[in-house]
C-alpha cells in the first residue's frame, strides 16, 4: 500500500520527523494563544520552511494546521474565548465544564476527541484522493478554468454575511494577485511604475498583514485594550469514565463523518462544522436541556468535527488545485516554491512526497495527542499567567520580521502594514479575507488556464460552454450564488463572519 | 459592535475599493483580443470593472441602511497612530537596522496596549532605541542583524 511507502519515507527522514514533532507542539501552543490563529502562525513561520526540504517543510505547517485547531480548545475551555474559530463551539460545554473544576476531564474529552476526528478525516484523504484524482487528471485547460471560476463564486457566495461582500472581496483577491508582470508577454501591468511592484504583491506579507497585524489592529482598536479578566482556572484533574467514553463514541463517530463533508466543500471549514455537529447532537440527544450545563458530549461532538475537516479539505487541494481553507492556500504557496505542480498528477510524479505527507499527517496527531492528554494542563497554567500587552507587541514583531525575511525587501514590510490595515477595515465592514486570500492564490493558475484555453479554441470564450464538464461547474458556481442569495445569511450569533472559511 | 459602525467601515472601505479599481483599471494595459491571444490587460479590466460596479452597488446599499450620520468609524484614529508607529519603524528599520526598529516597535506597541502612550512615553522609547543601538555598534562594534549602521547624516548633516 502506499502509505505504508510513506511511512518508510517519514522514517528514513528525521529533518522530517523533527519538524512534525515541532510543529505539533508550536501548533497546539499557537492555537491555545487567544488571539493567535494557526493561520497567522503558519504565515509568520512560511519563510522558515523555503529553506527546507519539500517534505519537512509541506509536513510542518500541514501538522502545524491540525495541531492548532486542537489547541483552539484549550483556550475554549480555559479562557471560554476560542483560540481559534474552529473551536468557538467548544467554549459552550468546555468552559462551564472547567468552572465546575472538571478542567481535566473537558482537556481529555477535547484531545481524544480530536484524535479521533482527526484520524477519521485523514483516512478519507488517504483512500479517497486517489480515485478522484483518477477523474480529474482528465480535465484540460477550459475545465480547470471552469473550476477556478466556480470556486471564485462558490468562496465568495459562501463565506461572509453577504453574497455582494463575499464576490468583492473574491474579486480584490484576484486583482491584487494580476498586479506584476503579465505571465505570456512579460508586460508590467498596473505597477504604476514602481519597479517593486513588478514581481507582484508576496504571498507572505499579505498573509501576515491581512491574519496578523489585522489581529493586533484589531485588538488594539476595541475599547478598554485586549485584557480580560477571567478567574485562573487551578483543578486539573480528573478524566473520563468508562461510562462517559461508551456515550461519546458514537458521538464522536457521526460528527467525524459531518466533519469530513463539509471539509471536502471549498469555503466552509472547521468552523462551520464545529457548530452544525454540535446543533445535529444536541437535536438528536434524549436530554437537549444538559447541553451548555457542561457535559462531555457537548465537547466530544465540535472537536470531532472541527477536527475532521483537516484531512478532507486537502483532496480539492491535491485532485483539483483549488485550496478549500486559508491553510490550503498556504500550502499551495509552498508547493509552488518547491516547483511542486499541484493536482491530480501530483499522486504519480509526486507520489512519495504526498503519501510521506499523509504519514506526517498520522504521526502528528498521535503527537499532539499523547502532548494534549499529558501535558494540556501545563499548558494552560503557563497561558493563564502571559499577559496579552505583551504577547501582541511580540506577535507583531515576529510578523514584522517574517514579512521581511521572505524576499530580504524592505518593500514587504510596507506592504504587510498596508494589508493590515485593508484587513482590519474589511473586519469591521464585514468583508472576508479568507475569501480575498483563496482568491489571490487562485487567480493566476485561473488566468493561465483561461489563456490556454482560448488558445485552443476556435470558438473563443464559448469553449467554456461547449465543454459540457466545464458548463456543469460554471452552473453549480452560479446555483450556489443565486441560492445564497435567495436564502440569505445564516444565523450564527457566536461566529464572527470573518472567521468563516479561515479553517483555524 | 452596531450596525452604524459597520456600515460607515463598510462605505470607506467601499470607496477606497471604487477608487482603487479605477487607478488598476487604468493601469492595467491593453484589452485586445486577437485569435485567442489576450493583451495582458483584459482579465484585469474585467475583473477591475466588476469590483468597480459591486463596491458602488454595496456603497449603496450601505448609504440606505445607516439611519444616523455617522461617518468616521470608531477605532479609526487608533488605526491610524499603529500605522504611524509602523511607518516609523521601517524608517527606523532603514536608518538603524532591524534590532533598534523591533525595539522601537516593542515599547510603543506595549505602551499603547497598556493604554499609556504619550509625547512623554514616545521620547522615551525613541531615546532607549538610539541608546541600545549605540551600545550594539558603538561599544561592540557589532554590525546589526540587517547589516545597517547608524547613518547619522540624517541627523546632523555636518
Amino acid at each position: 500500500m502506499a502509505i505504508i511507502d510513506g511511512f518508510q519515507y517519514l522514517f528514513s527522514n528525521p529533518e522530517a520527523l523533527f519538524y512534525v514533532a515541532l510543529a505539533a507542539f508550536l501548533g497546539t501552543l499557537v492555537g491555545a494563544l487567544p488571539g493567535l490563529t494557526a493561520a497567522a502562525a503558519i504565515a509568520m513561520l512560511l519563510p522558515l520552511t523555503f529553506y527546507l526540504d519539500p517534505l519537512p517543510a509541506l509536513a510542518f505547517l500541514y501538522v502545524m494546521g491540525k495541531s492548532g485547531r486542537f489547541g483552539g480548545s484549550i483556550a475554549a475551555i480555559i479562557f471560554n474565548t476560542p483560540g481559534t474559530a474552529a473551536a468557538a463551539a467548544t467554549t459552550l460545554d468546555g468552559h462551564p465544564m472547567a468552572k465546575q473544576g472538571k478542567a481535566g476531564k473537558a482537556l481529555k474529552t477535547a484531545t481524544l476527541a480530536s484524535v479521533f476526528g482527526d484520524t477519521f478525516g485523514e483516512m478519507i484523504l488517504i483512500f479517497g484522493a486517489v480515485y478522484i484524482a483518477m477523474v480529474t487528471i482528465k480535465f484540460g485547460p477550459p475545465e480547470y478554468f471552469a473550476i477556478h471560476a466556480m470556486a471564485f463564486i462558490v468562496i465568495g457566495s459562501v463565506i461572509g454575511s453577504s453574497v455582494v461582500k463575499g464576490l468583492i472581496s473574491s474579486l480584490f483577491g484576484i486583482l491584487v494577485s494580476l498586479v506584476g508582470l503579465d505571465p505570456i508577454s512579460g508586460m508590467e501591468r498596473m505597477t504604476f511604475g514602481m519597479f517593486e511592484l513588478s514581481s507582484g504583491f508576496g504571498l507572505v506579507p499579505v498573509l501576515i498583514g491581512l491574519f496578523v497585524f489585522t489581529e493586533v489592529f484589531d485588538r488594539l482598536t476595541q475599547a478598554g485594550g485586549p485584557s480580560a479578566v477571567v478567574k485562573p482556572i487551578t483543578d486539573f484533574s480528573g478524566g473520563l469514565s468508562k461510562a462517559e467514553i461508551k456515550r461519546c463514541v458514537p458521538v464522536a463517530i457521526r460528527s467525524s463523518a459531518l466533519g469530513s463533508a463539509i471539509g471536502l466543500l471549498p469555503g466552509l471549514g472547521s468552523s462551520v462544522a464545529c457548530f452544525v455537529a454540535y446543533g445535529e447532537e444536541k437535536r438528536r440527544s434524549k436530554t437537549p436541556e444538559k447541553w451548555g450545563t457542561g457535559i462531555v458530549e457537548g465537547i466530544a461532538a465540535p472537536e470531532s468535527a472541527n477536527n475532521a475537516v483537516s484531512g478532507p479539505s486537502m483532496v480539492p487541494l491535491l485532485t483539483l488545485g483549488i485550496p478549500g481553507s486559508t491553510i490550503a492556500a498556504i500550502l499551495v504557496g509552498v508547493f509552488t516554491i518547491h516547483g511542486i505542480q499541484i493536482g491530480p498528477s501530483i499522486f504519480t510524479v509526486n507520489r512519495e512526497l504526498i503519501f510521506g505527507l499523509f504519514a506526517a499527517g498520522l504521526v502528528g496527531i498521535a503527537m499532539y495527542g499523547l502532548l494534549g492528554y499529558f501535558a494540556a494542563p501545563l499548558f494552560a497554567r503557563v497561558l493563564q499567567k502571559i499577559r496579552p500587552e505583551v504577547t501582541y507587541p511580540l506577535i507583531f514583531l515576529i510578523g514584522f520580521m517574517s514579512a521581511y525575511t521572505a524576499r530580504s525587501n524592505p518593500f514587504d514590510i510596507g506592504v504587510a502594514l498596508a494589508f493590515g490595515v485593508i484587513g482590519l477595515a474589511m473586519r469591521r465592514a464585514g468583508f472576508s479575507a479568507p475569501a480575498f486570500v483563496i482568491s489571490f492564490v487562485l487567480a493566476k493558475g485561473a488566468e493561465e488556464a483561461f489563456r490556454q484555453s482560448l488558445l485552443l479554441s476556435d470558438q473563443g470564450a464559448l469553449i467554456f460552454l461547449t465543454r459540457p464538464i466545464a458548463l456543469s461547474f460554471l452552473l453549480v458556481g452560479l446555483a450556489v450564488m443565486i441560492l445564497r442569495s435567495w436564502r440569505g445569511r445564516p444565523s450564527r450569533s457566536i461566529l464572527k463572519d470573518d472567521e468563516m472559511g479561515e479553517d483555524a | 459592535m452596531n450596525i452604524n459602525s459597520n456600515q460607515a467601515w463598510s462605505v470607506w472601505f467601499s470607496t477606497f475599493l471604487l477608487i482603487a479599481s479605477v487607478a488598476l483599471f487604468m493601469d492595467a494595459g491593453s484589452a485586445s483580443y486577437s485569435r485567442g491571444e489576450l493583451g495582458s490587460g483584459f482579465l484585469p479590466k474585467i475583473v477591475a470593472a466588476s469590483l468597480f460596479f459591486l463596491s458602488a452597488f454595496n456603497i449603496v446599499t450601505a448609504v440606505r441602511a445607516t439611519s444616523q450620520r455617522q461617518w468616521l468609524p470608531p477605532g479609526y484614529a487608533m488605526a491610524l497612530v499603529v500605522l504611524l508607529i509602523g511607518l516609523l519603524s521601517i524608517v527606523a528599520f532603514r536608518q538603524l537596522g532591524m534590532v533598534s526598529a523591533l525595539l522601537f516597535q516593542f515599547f510603543m506597541l506595549f505602551s499603547l496596549f497598556e493604554r499609556k502612550l504619550s509625547v512623554k512615553n514616545l521620547l522615551i522609547s525613541i531615546a532607549v532605541t538610539f541608546a541600545i543601538h549605540g551600545f550594539f555598534v558603538g561599544a561592540l562594534g557589532v554590525f546589526e542583524p540587517a547589516g545597517r549602521l547608524i547613518d547619522l547624516r540624517w541627523i546632523a548633516p555636518w
